[in-house]
């Protein structure tokens, strides 16, 4: 990670823009590591202030990818702090600006449960979880948003 | 913008990290590295 993806000016700078950054070498803060059950490294992890785990990105990933889930996790954050609207603006930014990819199909998903939550309207939760299936017809996400209907 | 203020600001401290967190309404990124690279 630090020979290429944070050396990136955008990672640095995305980084900054949303997060107080911490930094720990494992091998000096066990009992943190084990608190946060970081059992292999790279191991990033996206908490508030009172150790609340969020979203958590393990193993290498270069800076594209790495931004989205980020950013995916800034979302998290955001929806389970009840910040609806920003919530649907980090998740609306993944789906646009990482179309095609993993993260993108996530970031699909969770912004029809960000537009729901805000709305409390069924008929967006549908129409985004319908605009996921179309767009990621076979990646997991879509199948996360099947409701599978009574026989 | 110089190269050097794109470089993230590492905190190596989880409780001040924790503290700018709740007072900007951020989340903390924790990066646990095995050593330096």
């Amino acid at each position: 990670m630090d020979t290429v993806t944070y050396p990136d000016s955008r990672v640095a700078e995305f980084v900054e823009r949303h997060f107080a950054p911490v930094r720990l070498r494992v091998k000096e803060a066990k009992g943190l590591a084990g608190e946060y059950l970081v059992s292999w490294t790279p191991n990033v992890v996206v908490a508030d202030d009172r150790d609340r785990v969020h979203y958590r990105v393990e193993g290498y990933l270069p800076p594209d990818d790495f931004i989205a889930h980020l950013s995916l996790g800034a979302g998290k954050f955001l929806l389970n702090r009840e910040e609806f609207a920003g919530a649907a603006d980090r998740f609306d930014e993944v789906a646009r600006r990482h179309a095609g990819t993993d993260a993108g199909a996530e970031a699909l998903y969770w912004l029809a449960v960000a537009r729901y939550k805000t709305a409390h309207d069924p008929a967006q939760l549908r129409a985004g979880w319908d605009r996921l299936t179309r767009a990621y017809h076979d990646s997991e996400w879509a199948r996360r948003a099947q409701i599978p209907s009574k026989a | 913008m110089p190269a050097q203020a794109e470089q993230i600001a590492w905190d190596p401290s989880l409780d001040h990290g924790r503290e700018v967190a709740a007072r900007e309404g951020r989340a903390v990124l924790i990066d646990f590295s095995a050593a330096p690279e």
